[in-house]
């Protein structure tokens, strides 16, 4: 049990968009989260990540209790978040930006091995004084994810890492996430519009309608289980 | 709205009576200036407020009308009846010219350059000794005619003459702001330019028509201050003015128009009124004035008595059927 | 060219260069704020004048060494910013969100201006005050121009202070979150960053700047409640021309106009050495908004 959100209802002002969501996700799987639009995707994340607070309910992450904390302290609890869209510093070199995803380690050292391991792993060695912005789309991706990698979380945060990519980098960007993965520390939890991507990929899938949470389970379930495939698999 | 109605009805029963009530000419010297600012006001309300076009500089605006004014009748000997409505026109026409270059310019630039023009004018003005008289101004020039020799009396005509103007002006821009389809074209230039134009609304048109209603309206403020101060200098086009009249605007309520005029009197009379206390504390009220309601109280005066009767018994019943009426804030 | 032309158009040229380092300490300050906060701080030219204020109760009043005085300085102007922030931009972030709009702080910061500027008034009265410069003496470059010690005195401290501020957003860490801030504060937010605790710090900084650029202009001019304000516009023109929150071409327009206006004096009567900047700053707005930089 290393994520877990109770009756959690959020949203923006007067809006409620989360109206009782219930999930718990274990650690060390690749997480699915999907839905229609609206359905509350992104917003969970969001409160998970601090930026909204929850008028009610709980979320806790390794047993201890995160709601209403802010990102700085969610972040030292081992979450980081990749936004959507602009998530990096573009006028700033690749070198400048993980620099600042690893802003909360003070050791010198540290925080210079880190940089030298996710430049390597990100295969972004040649490019550690480049401007971010002139990265290519995918390049730009992995760069976030790399600076969402720099505190080493437990837990990242996905928010739809495969928007406004061509499909073959969207290939590379899956890839890269198995990989980190596969070497055992890191989990994701993956918001995504592209449900058929999410049942490839994903070793666990949280189907979101509503703002509650319909239903949770592996990709399986989706494609055997025929009203989820009508509710989500619907038009494709 | 019924009660608020009401309010402006009683209030201006009010002032129409004031002078048989309290004939105080230290009330009504304070009040005569304060109709003139509250026109100021509302007009800096109409094209801030409303049209979202930020004039840091409406100084400019009252100067210019109070020295065409005052010229037109040294000059040409013009009637100051006749003067008042010119040095509108004048006044307004430079809106144009000032509107159409603000076309390219939005937010911040608008408003530095705006300020810069105020700047301008005010060195204008100080400099060219031949037109404007220098840093002394003029003074020679005569007042409305007809108006009794007693000092005493004459308040009373100027208290009615600056009252009448306030009226009048006051409703014209009231109807346009809220009773025509120039002020709608107004406010959604406000809210989101972009959508505006896409809606087909001609958003350079309604801008420039902005700037020249409310400039034409400064310079009939600017007018009568001629006319009853007997002098203009170039310390009318100062910016402390321009703080003025946003001071009571913020204090009234942006962009209710209304509101900003009861600002102006109510603020305009806490000046005055705090002059027995020192003459440059004043400042440091309209300077806090601003601070406190820019930061705690956005919507003014006027804003709050709406949001106090949207949440009275009556109001909550009310705003049901009046579910989406936009509060601007 | 005639030995006595050359002279005095090398003496302007000197002197607009040296007047240009106060306006550089005084736009980059401005414009660092803009690109942080989105807010054009009119108020700017009053944290100039109480700077000067402050040294003038330092050195005149307190008989203070004049470096002691600069350290009050510094010390008074942090802490007018820190209570600008605290008083009124915090209350107004947090009730209006990341994104505001421009109108609200622009009439933040103009009553901020008007309020300070008449306490400056009501606490020290509309006289001229005089401080004398610390340095005396005179210096001079190729026998053909002759400018006082203190001129180049303070162009080497407000070229010095500048040049330290971009080292510090260059190469320190709170520089660095600074800069990301001023790029992208949700990123920011994203990484740890605590943005209020930037903000603070870049008001602090700011203040700094237009207190120290007002302590060091005052021997060479004068101290009265309205100094700081036609200076105001100037620097909105040299942020104008440099682009609004590019701190490099800040610095340059600060140049472009201090030497334009210092060359202009030359041919039209100083009354209208004011308008230099405000002509430039509409050339550049009716050519080329975005500033004379590229990018950003």
């Amino acid at each position: 049990m290393a994520l877990q959100i109770e009756e959690v209802h959020s949203g923006y002002g007067d809006i409620e968009i989360l109206k009782g969501v219930h999930l718990t996700g274990a650690l060390g799987k690749v997480t699915g989260l999907i839905g229609p639009n609206g359905a509350g995707k992104s917003t969970l994340l969001k409160t998970i990540f601090g930026y909204l607070k929850p008028s009610k309910g709980k979320i806790l992450f390794k047993d201890q209790e995160i709601t209403n904390r802010s990102p700085r302290e969610i972040l030292e609890r081992g979450i980081s978040y990749v936004a959507q869209t602009e998530g990096l510093f573009p006028h700033m070199t690749v070198k400048e930006n993980l620099r600042l995803g690893g802003f909360l380690i003070r050791d010198k050292k540290l925080l210079q091995d880190r940089i030298d391991w996710v430049l390597n792993l990100s295969n972004l060695k040649g490019r550690a004084r480049q401007a971010a912005g002139s990265l290519s789309g995918g390049e730009r991706r992995i760069l976030e994810i790399g600076r969402g990698l720099m505190l080493d979380p437990d837990l990242v945060l996905l928010d739809e890492p495969s928007a406004a990519l061509a499909p073959l980098l969207v290939d590379y960007v899956f890839n890269h996430i198995r990989q980190i993965n596969d070497q055992g520390k890191t989990s994701f939890l993956i918001v995504e519009q592209n449900v058929n991507l999410i049942l490839e990929r994903a070793d666990y899938v949280y189907a979101m309608q509503l703002g509650t949470v319909a239903h949770g389970g592996p990709p399986e379930d989706f494609k055997r289980d025929e009203r989820l495939r009508k509710l989500f698999l619907g038009k494709g | 709205m019924e009660a608020r109605s009401l309010f402006v009805l009683l209030s201006g029963v009010f002032f129409l009576i004031l002078p048989t009530l309290f004939p105080y000419p230290y009330l009504l010297d304070t009040l005569i200036l304060g109709f003139m600012y509250a026109i100021l006001a509302a007009s800096w309300d109409l094209l801030s407020g409303y049209t979202g076009q930020l004039s840091f500089g409406h100084s400019a605006f009252l100067a210019l009308g109070a020295y065409n004014a005052a010229l037109l009748t040294q000059r040409v000997a013009l009637s100051p009846w006749l003067a008042i409505p010119a040095a509108g026109l004048f006044t307004g026409l430079i809106g144009i010219l000032i509107g159409i270059p603000a076309l390219r310019v939005r937010g911040h630039y608008l408003a530095i350059v705006t300020l810069g023009f105020s700047e301008v004018i005010r060195l204008v003005a100080q400099n060219w000794l031949a037109l404007t008289g220098g840093p002394y101004g003029i003074h020679d020039y005569a007042t409305f005619p007809g108006f009794p020799e007693d000092p005493f009396l004459a308040k009373h005509y100027f208290y009615y003459t600056s009252f009448g103007l306030l009226v009048i002006c006051g409703t014209v821009m009231y109807w346009i702001c809220e009773r025509t389809s120039i002020g709608k074209a107004f406010k959604a230039i406000r809210e989101d330019q972009v959508l505006a134009e896409a809606l087909g609304i001609n958003t350079t048109f309604y801008k420039v028509l902005g700037f020249a209603l409310s400039c034409f309206f400064a310079g009939i403020a600017g007018s009568f201050y001629a006319y009853y101060v007997r002098l203009v200098s170039p310390y009318l086009a100062e910016s402390v003015n321009t703080v003025w009249a946003i001071g009571m605007v913020i204090l009234g309520g942006l962009g209710t128009l209304i509101g900003p005029i009861y600002g102006a009197i109510i603020l305009y009379s806490l000046y005055q009124a705090m002059r027995f206390v020192g003459v440059v504390y004043n400042l440091i009220a309209v300077g806090a004035v601003i601070l406190i309601f820019v930061t705690y109280f956005p919507r003014g005066i006027w804003g709050i008595w709406d949001w106090l009767a949207k949440k009275s018994f009556l109001g909550r019943h009310k705003s049901i059927l009046k579910n989406f009426s936009k509060n601007s804030g | 060219m005639d030995n006595a032309f050359l002279s005095s158009l090398l003496t302007a040229l000197v002197l607009g260069i040296i007047i240009s380092g106060i306006y550089a300490l005084f736009a980059v300050g401005l414009s660092l704020l803009f690109g942080v906060m989105d807010i054009v701080n009119v108020a700017h030219g009053e944290l100039f004048t109480i700077g000067a204020y402050l040294a003038f109760i330092g050195i005149v009043l307190l008989l203070l060494h004049p470096l002691l005085a600069l350290v009050g300085v510094i010390v008074g102007s942090l802490a007018i910013g820190f209570g600008a922030y605290f008083l009124t931009i915090r209350p107004l972030h947090h009730r209006l969100g990341r994104r505001p709009k421009a109108p609200v702080y622009l009439v933040l910061t103009l009553g901020l201006s008007i309020f300070l500027q008449n306490i400056v008034l009501a606490m020290a009265g509309g006289n001229f005050k005089v401080i004398p410069s610390y340095i005396s003496g005179t210096t001079n470059f190729l026998n053909l121009v002759f400018v006082s010690r203190y001129r180049v005195f303070i162009f080497l401290i407000s070229m010095a202070v500048v040049m330290g501020l971009f080292l510090f957003l260059k190469y320190t860490r709170t520089g660095l979150a600074i800069r990301a801030v001023k790029e992208n504060s949700a990123a920011a937010q994203a990484v740890g960053i605590k943005v209020d605790q930037i903000y603070l710090i870049t008001f602090g900084l700011v203040g700094v700047l237009a207190g120290l650029s007002g302590a060091l202009l005052t021997p060479i001019y004068r101290v009265f409640p309205t100094v700081g304000a036609i200076l105001t516009i100037k620097a909105f023109a040299i942020i104008v021309l440099g682009g609004m929150g590019n701190l490099v071409g800040a610095l340059i327009g600060s140049f472009v106009i201090g030497i334009s206006e210092s060359i202009a004096v030359m041919f039209i009567s100083t009354d209208w050495k004011d308008l230099v900047a405000f002509a430039i700053m509409i050339v550049i707005l009716i050519i080329r908004p975005s500033g004379i930089m590229k990018g950003e």
